[in-house]
Order: C-alpha cells, then sequence, then structure tokens
C-alpha cells in the first residue's frame, strides 16, 4: 500500500495556549487521503455482498451482477479480499487524516463531514458488515408494528415472518434490551416496507433500520464538533477520532447499531450541557435512554453542572431531584405513548447471555476456569464468571459514582466518556462497538496527545478484532487463514504509519491535561462556542 | 341455521389445531372472551413440531393450499397474512416419478402444466388436461362458497342451482371415470386422481367432486411458508394472543361439565374448573364425543375412517440432484394398491409413496448441508388392519425395512446410510394421540360421510366442534374453513362474510 504523505506547513500547528480560534487558518483535507478512503468503502461495500450478513434467503444470488460473488468458493475469497483491502485502505486513510493533526495542521470540520459521506456511502446501501444485529432490530421492529410486545416475545414466536429466518439463532428467543423509544421508531420505520419477495423485504427493513443508526451519526457529526468547540477542543480533531473513526463506519453506518442513535442523542445533550442549556440537554440524554440505557450515565453529569448554577444548601440534592423529576417524567412519557410498557428492565441482562472476548470479567472467569481445571477443579467456569460478573458491575457502579460526585470535576464530556469506559470495561458483556460509547464523548473533550495516541491505537485494534470476529462467522472461510489475513494487513497499515510519522515531530495538541488548572470545565465553562 | 342457545361472551376452545385456532380468531373478532386451552407446549394440533438434532420437522401437513383463507382467518382480527407468515409458492407442486423411469412436473400455472404435458405425453393429452383444468376449476366456484364453507343444517340445504349444475357437470360420478373422460395416459389420470386418497378414498370409489382437491393442489397452487407448515399455526396464535385470546398451553381438558345437553365448564387435569357459556371441541371427534362429552352420537359412532400412513421423518446428510419438494414415488401397481390398504388391510405391495424435502424450500429448517425427507406410505387404518391381522407393534421395524429399500430403489441411493435423525409414526403412534382408527385422516369422505351427512359440528344446547372429523373435511384449507363454520353456529350467519377464496 503507498504511504498516504501530505505535505504541507508544520507552522501552521495548533495554538499551545488551549484556546483554539474557531475555523481561522484551518485547511481542507487533501484530496489524496479522501479518494483512498472512498476506495476503501467502495471495496467493503462490495465485499459485504458476500461476506457481510446477507439476508435469508440471500436476494443478490438472483442479481447477475452478484450471482457470482454470492455463490462461488472463488467469489467468497475474493470478496476476502475486497473486505481485508478494503478495511487497510480505510483505516490507512483514517490514520493519514490523524498525521495531519500530528504534522499540526488543523482540518475543516466541513471538509472531514465530505469525507464521512465519502467513505460510507457505499456501505450505507450494503449489507450490514460484522454483526448480525440489525436483522434482531429488524425482526423486533416487526414484532412491534403488529402490535406484538417485543419486551414479551423473541422473533421466534413467529417462525413465519419474513424476519426471523434472518435472525441469530442465539437472540431468537430472548426479549429486546431496548429502549421502548427505538422499537416504536423501528416498528415504524419496517412497517413501511411493502410486500415484495421475501429477501429484499427482509433488506428493506434493515436499510430502515440503518436509517435510524445513520439519523444517530449525523446528530454525532453535529453535535461532536460542537461540543468540541464549547470545550475548548478542536472540533475537526473531534470529528476524525470520534465520527471518521473506522469503527463507527463498521458498526454504526454498515452494521446499524441502534447505539447510534442513543450516542446522537447524548452527544447533543452533552452539546446542549456544555453550553448551560440544561433542560434542554436532559430531555435529549433522557430521549437517548429510551434508546439505550447506558447513556443514562450523563443525565449524573448534567445533574453536577446544574449544581454548579446552584447557589445555597443541598445544592446536588436539588439538582438531582431536578435532573431525575424532569427525566423520569419525561421517560414514563415516552414509555406511555409508546404504548410498550417497561418490560426492557427484565431484558437487560439478555446481551450476557453471550460470552464475549473483550468482556474482561467474562474472560477473566473464563481463564480461571480453565486453570482450576488443570489443577483438577470441575465446573469452575460458571460460578467464576457469575462471581466475576457480578462483582464488576458492582465496581462498575461505584467507579460511575465517584467519577460523578468527585470533588474536581471535569468537563461533561470527558466524564460521560470516562463513566461508559468504565461500565463497558467492567461489563458481562462487550462488543467492540460498545467501545464508541466512551470514544465517541472522549473524542469531544480535551485530551493529551498520549490519550489520542491511545485511542486511535486502539481503534484500529477494534477495527481488525472486529473484522476477525465478524468474518469468521461465514462459513466456508477458514479461522486460521482469516485471522493469517487480517494480522498481516493490520501489519502492513501499522508499519506504513510508524513509517510515514518517522521524523515528523509530535507536536501537543493544545490541550493540557484537562483537570488541572483547565479553564473549560462545566463548572467554569469558558463559553467559546461560535454564536 | 342453527345456533348455539343462551350466553355466548365467555368461550372456551379445547385444542389449539387449526380448526380451533380460525374459530379463536373469528371469535375474538367478534368481540367474545376465548380462552384456547391445549395439551400441548406449542399450537397447531396435527400441523405439529419435532425439534431434534438441530432439525425442526414438520409432523403434519407438508404444505398450504389456498393461503386465502388464512387471510380470511386474519382478516377477522383486522391483520395481514404477511406480517403473520410468509408464504413462498412451491414450484413444481409435485414431481410424480413413474416406474417406467418417466416424470412428470405438476405446475400450477395451467399453460406451463400443458407444456409439460405435452412434452412428456403429447400434445392431445396437453388439450385434455386443459379441458380438465376448466372442469375442476369450475367445480371449486361452484363448491366453496354453497356446499364447503357454508353450515348445512340438513339435506335440504344442498338443494341449490349449483346442486344441479354440479349434476350436470358429472360431480356425482366416480371420480376415476371421470377422470379418465379428460385425460387418457395412467400417467396423468394418476398425478390428477390420487388425490382422493386424502379424502381417504380410491378414485374409483370417490364422487368426482372430490376433484376438487385437485384444483386446490394443482391449478391454485402449493404453497410453503417461512419456517415450515408449524409456522402457520404459530403465526396465527400469536394474533389471536394479540388480540386477546388467552391461549393457556400444557393444559389437558379431561372433561366437560354439562347440565342435560348444555355445556356449563371445562374440567382439566390440574382439577381446575374453567366456566364457559360455550365450549368449542377441536379433538379428533370420536376421542371429544367419548372422552369430553361423554357421549357418542350414532352419526359419529357410524363413522368409517380413512386410511392411515406411516410417516418416516429422516434427517439426512444426502442431497440428491435436481430436488423438488415433493416427489411422488408410483409404483406399477396402481387399482391393486387402494384394494390393498382400503379392504384387504394389507400394506401395498408395490408401494406408491409420497416423499417431501422441505429443505429445498427452507434450508434453515435442517443444520448447514442436511436435507430434511419426509416420507408418507398410505397403510390401512387399524380398523382395515384387523382383517389381516397386521400388528404394527410387531410390524414397525420390517415395514421400515421395506420403505428404505424401496427409497434406494427408486432414485435415493444410499439413504439408509445418510439418515442421522429419525422418527417413524405409525397407525399405533396416531392412535394414542388420541385419533380414530389410528389415522391421521379422520372420516373417509363417502358420499355418506360427506356435506350434511359428515357428522355435524353443533352439539346440545352449546356445544361446537371443529376440526376435520367434522363438516366439511379433512385438509389444512377445510380445516380452516371448519374454524369459521363453528364460529358462526356461536356468533350467527353474517350476511357480509365473503371469503376472499371465493369472492
Amino acid at each position: 500500500m503507498a504511504t498516504i504523505t501530505s505535505s504541507g506547513d508544520p507552522e501552521l500547528g495548533a495554538d499551545r495556549s488551549g484556546s483554539l480560534a474557531p475555523d481561522a487558518g484551518r485547511v481542507p483535507l487533501p484530496r489524496q487521503i479522501l479518494v483512498v478512503g472512498a476506495v476503501g468503502g467502495l471495496l467493503l461495500g462490495i465485499g459485504a455482498f458476500r461476506l457481510g450478513v446477507t439476508p435469508t434467503p440471500d436476494p443478490f444470488v438472483d442479481l447477475p451482477g452478484l450471482h457470482w460473488l454470492s455463490t462461488s468458493p472463488s467469489g467468497a475469497f475474493a470478496a476476502m479480499g475486497l473486505i481485508v483491502t478494503g478495511m487497510a485502505l480505510l483505516v490507512g486513510a483514517w490514520l493519514a487524516i490523524g498525521r495531519v493533526f500530528w504534522q499540526g495542521r488543523r482540518l475543516s470540520p466541513g471538509s472531514l463531514r465530505r469525507a464521512f459521506w465519502a467513505w460510507s456511502a457505499p456501505l450505507l446501501l450494503a449489507p450490514p458488515l460484522l454483526s448480525r444485529d440489525a436483522y434482531s432490530y429488524a425482526a423486533q421492529a416487526h414484532l412491534a408494528h403488529i402490535g406484538l410486545n417485543p419486551y414479551l416475545y423473541g422473533p421466534g414466536i413467529l417462525p413465519g415472518s419474513v424476519y426471523t429466518p434472518s435472525v441469530d439463532p442465539i437472540w431468537m428467543y430472548s426479549p429486546a434490551p431496548y429502549g421502548p423509544l427505538v422499537l416504536w421508531l423501528s416498528g415504524h420505520v419496517v412497517g413501511l416496507v411493502p410486500n415484495v419477495s421475501p429477501g429484499w423485504r427482509v433488506y428493506l427493513a434493515v436499510l430502515g433500520v440503518r436509517l435510524i443508526a445513520v439519523a444517530g451519526v449525523v446528530m454525532l457529526l453535529y453535535a461532536v464538533p460542537r461540543l468540541a468547540r464549547t470545550l475548548g477542543w478542536d472540533p475537526g480533531l473531534a470529528l476524525w477520532l470520534g465520527v471518521l473513526n473506522p469503527l463507527v463506519l463498521g458498526h454504526f453506518v454498515s452494521g446499524a447499531h441502534n447505539d447510534a442513535l442513543m450516542l446522537g442523542l447524548l452527544m447533543i445533550g452533552l452539546a446542549l450541557a456544555a453550553e448551560r442549556r440544561l433542560l434542554t440537554a436532559t430531555v435529549a440524554i433522557t430521549l437517548a435512554v429510551a434508546i439505550k440505557v447506558p447513556a443514562i450515565v450523563g443525565l449524573g453529569f448534567v445533574a453536577m453542572a446544574w449544581a454548579g448554577t446552584l447557589t445555597g444548601p443541598w445544592r446536588r440534592v436539588r439538582a438531582f431531584t431536578a435532573v431525575g423529576v424532569v427525566s423520569a417524567a419525561l421517560f414514563t412519557a415516552v414509555t406511555t405513548f409508546t404504548g410498550l410498557g417497561w418490560g426492557w428492565i427484565s431484558a437487560l441482562g439478555t446481551p450476557g447471555m453471550v460470552r464475549t472476548l473483550l468482556s474482561t470479567t467474562t474472560t477473566t472467569g473464563t481463564v480461571l476456569g480453565w486453570l482450576a481445571g488443570l489443577v483438577g477443579l470441575q465446573d469452575v467456569t460458571n460460578p467464576a464468571i457469575s462471581v466475576l460478573r457480578l462483582l464488576g458491575t458492582a465496581a462498575g457502579v461505584v467507579v460511575v459514582a465517584w467519577l460523578v460526585l468527585r470533588r474536581r470535576q471535569v468537563d461533561v464530556a470527558r466524564g460521560t466518556g470516562l463513566a461508559l469506559l468504565a461500565i463497558v470495561a467492567l461489563s458481562p458483556a462487550v462488543q467492540p462497538w460498545y467501545v464508541l460509547w466512551a470514544v465517541v464523548p472522549l473524542a469531544a473533550s480535551r485530551l493529551s496527545t498520549r490519550e489520542v495516541t491511545v485511542l486511535t491505537w486502539s481503534t484500529v485494534a477494534l477495527t481488525f478484532y472486529s473484522l476477525v470476529n465478524g468474518s469468521t462467522m461465514i462459513a466456508g472461510v477458514s479461522q486460521v487463514g482469516t485471522v493469517a489475513v487480517f494480522a498481516a494487513a493490520c501489519a502492513v497499515v501499522v508499519i506504513d504509519h510508524r513509517r510515514a510519522l518517522r521524523g515528523s515531530r509530535w507536536p501537543s495538541f493544545g490541550a493540557r491535561p484537562p483537570t488541572r488548572r483547565d479553564p473549560a470545565t462545566v463548572q467554569a465553562p469558558v463559553v467559546t462556542s461560535r454564536r | 341455521m342453527r345456533t348455539v342457545t343462551g350466553p355466548t361472551q365467555r368461550i372456551v376452545v379445547v385444542g389449539a389445531g387449526l380448526g380451533g385456532l380460525s374459530a379463536a380468531l373469528r371469535l375474538a373478532g367478534a368481540g367474545r372472551e376465548v380462552t384456547v386451552l391445549e395439551r400441548a407446549g406449542v399450537p397447531g394440533g396435527r400441523a405439529g413440531l419435532l425439534e431434534t438434532g438441530g432439525y425442526s420437522f414438520d409432523t403434519g401437513p407438508t404444505v398450504l393450499t389456498l393461503p386465502d383463507l388464512v387471510a380470511d382467518a386474519l382478516d377477522a382480527v383486522g391483520e395481514r397474512l404477511e406480517d403473520w407468515v410468509t408464504l413462498r409458492p412451491v414450484t413444481p407442486a409435485y414431481r410424480a416419478r413413474y416406474a417406467d423411469g418417466s416424470h412428470l412436473d405438476v405446475l400450477a400455472d395451467p399453460e406451463a402444466m400443458a407444456a409439460e404435458i405435452e412434452r412428456v405425453i403429447g400434445p392431445a393429452e396437453a388439450a385434455g388436461y386443459q379441458r380438465y383444468v376448466g372442469f375442476v376449476s369450475e367445480l371449486y366456484r361452484l363448491q366453496m362458497r354453497h356446499f364447503i364453507d357454508r353450515n348445512l343444517d340438513s339435506p335440504a340445504d344442498l338443494l341449490t342451482p349449483s346442486l344441479a349444475r354440479l349434476a350436470v357437470l358429472g360431480g356425482f360420478r366416480r371420480l376415476a371415470p371421470k377422470v379418465e373422460q379428460y385425460l387418457k395416459d395412467p400417467r396423468t389420470q394418476r398425478v390428477f386422481s390420487f388425490q382422493s386418497m386424502y379424502a381417504g378414498l380410491s378414485p374409483y370409489d370417490a364422487l368426482a367432486i372430490y376433484a376438487v382437491i385437485a384444483y386446490m393442489d394443482s391449478v391454485a397452487g402449493v404453497f410453503f411458508p417461512v419456517g415450515g407448515v408449524h409456522a402457520l399455526p404459530r403465526g396465527l396464535a400469536g394474533a389471536a394472543v394479540k388480540h386477546g385470546v388467552t391461549l393457556r398451553y400444557h393444559t389437558t381438558v379431561t372433561g366437560i361439565e354439562r347440565v342435560g345437553r348444555r355445556a356449563v365448564a371445562v374440567r382439566t387435569a390440574d382439577g381446575e374448573r374453567i366456566p364457559a357459556d360455550v365450549v368449542v371441541l377441536n379433538p379428533d371427534l370420536p376421542v371429544a364425543y367419548r372422552d369430553l362429552i361423554g357421549t357418542v352420537p350414532w352419526s359419529v359412532r357410524r363413522v368409517r375412517c380413512s386410511p392411515s400412513a406411516v410417516v418416516l421423518l429422516a434427517g439426512s446428510r444426502a442431497r440428491y440432484p435436481d430436488p423438488v419438494h415433493h416427489t411422488i414415488l408410483f409404483g406399477d401397481a396402481w387399482d391393486q394398491v387402494f384394494r390393498e390398504i382400503i379392504d384387504d388391510g394389507r400394506v401395498m405391495s408395490d408401494p406408491s409413496l409420497l416423499v417431501t424435502n422441505p429443505t429445498v424450500s427452507d434450508p434453515t429448517l435442517a443444520p448447514d448441508g442436511r436435507e430434511i425427507y419426509a416420507v408418507l406410505a398410505p397403510t390401512p387404518n387399524l380398523v382395515a388392519g384387523t382383517r389381516s391381522g397386521l400388528d404394527w407393534s410387531r410390524q414397525a421395524v420390517p415395514y421400515r425395512e421395506h420403505l428404505l429399500a424401496t427409497l434406494e430403489a427408486r432414485g435415493y441411493p444410499g439413504f439408509t446410510e445418510a439418515i442421522e435423525a429419525e422418527q417413524m409414526t405409525t397407525p399405533l403412534d396416531w392412535q394414542a394421540q388420541g385419533m380414530m382408527a389410528g389415522t391421521p385422516f379422520a372420516a373417509a369422505h363417502s358420499f355418506a360421510q360427506t356435506g350434511p351427512f359428515r357428522p355435524g359440528n353443533l352439539w346440545g344446547e352449546n356445544v361446537v366442534l371443529t376440526g376435520s372429523g367434522t363438516q366439511p373435511g379433512i385438509g389444512v384449507p377445510m380445516v380452516l374453513v371448519s374454524g369459521r363454520l363453528a364460529a358462526e353456529r356461536i356468533l350467527g350467519p353474517d350476511r357480509t362474510y365473503r371469503s376472499r377464496a371465493w369472492r
């Protein structure tokens, strides 16, 4: 792969003083990077017709242009090549943008938004990569549409539904663990699908589900740079790290996970909170909770910001009460309006039914069980996992409470990001896209160079992990071969990036460690919004 | 039309078979409080489900015809068929394979079918087929509205202009000679008259009006629900629950509490007493009368049952070239087959078999790369079997060997070797499930057991029956209709009713 280098004047470097003027001195994204990323997106989009998750029955096998790709063994190899190359180009282009920042230049948010659409356009119409969840969403939405409560029934209740055969058997009889708002929304979207042939009907429903996720991404494109600007952080860098991120393209655009809409609403809420519009922030974040529950931690930071505006005794209690009352009232109203009830509460354990490698507690439990097996103790794995998961969840609650309530406050984005990171790190089940819960808010907050570096490499690692994890489930491709090919591609991208970086200096991003002497916290915000 | 007497608000339906569900949907749509009690853990009754080794076997019907009748049932609660069940056409509807090695695909499209007949047999036969299609289509049009989808209280109800028209068409001649009038080749004769077996009769005994079955599956088309036939009762049950029907599984009804000829409650095996204004019974008719009502009327006692069948369900590693959903393997013998299983009570010496390969239509019913085969062999029912001393407790194993050997020799080499999950059902097993004479095909459709002469669907003041044993008869379409007829006995005639299947 050719190294993407960008010539430019390093003297345009970020202002070390910490305050960034709105869009002055910004350069557009170099065209070469935009094109390489777009080619990557296109290759991924084409490869997805074979190695993405296609509906059952697969409607693409009948299309003359796709028949070979969809059916023949050589088509599987070709698709593998497309996916590996596409992801390498996409990640490479993304890292190349990072190098532009590392060279100290600032990119205009507009050109980054355009790059986002250019890269993700092919993925918008292709089958989902990496996860079958979009098909579960479609089936649950169908249940909601015809009036069967998805909190009471899994898709398996209707084996004859056109959506059921495409659902992952693991979730066939599981109730939906999502909030009522997203089920209501997706129910209405899926209700619009015309009665065409089964495969196409399912596919249209998945595109409808994706539309909801993309709506969340649109919110991110708007809210992330706005929040960053308010907090005195580079909006372009925030967009790059938080939205142009390959994980967002892979999991939110292609994978159509409803976490996108949760994060979109959450980020709008945080942007409003940073601007001290705390009531509307509470409303936005409550709607995010009505999509998926983890957004609830954002309310804690909004309440703390609220407390900062109050005077007199019991400030925190009053603030938390206010946020709590507003939020509970709105949530109850949404629940009543959708008519779906409170069943999601009991369904929250559903994602924990699978063992995910990324969950520290589950994986530790598995390893402990294996070690115990070595010394002759049998059947330790399940109890070990149960205990560790319980401890992990409890620890998560403690960490979140500490982050919310500690005296020395950080800004809302950093606080929410760290709290969600704690939740993910200690959660009983972690899917790769859960990490975005933390990455997106953190991207909008003032990060140190080291933190940007850590998030960058985590993104690269998780992108390739997601691909291996998501592709090995496709029959006909050997697991060892897949891992080897992806490892090789990953190595090429990393070596290329390191080589391109060699010799370039590592400027600061204009951020100091944000907890110290930092004016841009919630309690004493420096509102540098563009109004 | 006779109806139940007294209040009709609280209705208990015993059995969540297709008849019971069809009735429940209509009753719920009319605002009644409906409780369905089902002894199994799933709905469907004879359209049952067997899950084993990663395979989902349909234990009952292998396809669906006249999906409009399903849509009718869902219409009653304002639901759309495509939201609950996804149907895919089965093409060809059948492949008939003959002993001489030739084969004929039965296609629902008459033009395509005529071309197929011309390819296999010749243009004259194709022309005869087209006239035959005209005949069965006319039969369907006349029968469906006036004789099938209608509650008949007495033979006098039959006296309509349509009856005269049926007579003129030759509907009351025997089926076999009537078919011979149009079709001259034994291969087409067989493929368009074997359906009388579904009605429990040889084509030489069945009336020509039963050619209407040939219309339903060979002209109107055959469909397979996504997720197997069992997805159909699941969908209907889902819609019923959505519309307020209480569906209780694992609840066995042990009897009906009645005062004189009026039912007041049902009792369950757990000792629970569930009061009811009206009781709808979906079990096999003789069982419903004997075990639940407690008296068997003469019209039921005299019933002659259809032949039975042995069904071999096989989950298999084998896939055969150019597979189709339904294959009928015709033996060389024909009239002898009917003599053996109906009159002599013996198993077929030169068997004709129906081999269903549902994974052709929906591969997800089996694990990846695996196939499901359901082999149906007509056999005598237990009553006929006594004539030859047929004892399934001893014959089951040798008969399985005989079936497998037949399959191996007739186009399924390696069939036995490739089986990895299996269940064989004999007439004794059907009997254990509560089916009279050990047959899943209920009372035969002889003239004396057809229309108003078939056991009625109303007993006493407020007990209504539904299912294949009562009117109009057997088969998924008829059973769905029987549910509507049962509901009509409770709700009274609906003058605005227009079925999608005949309007």
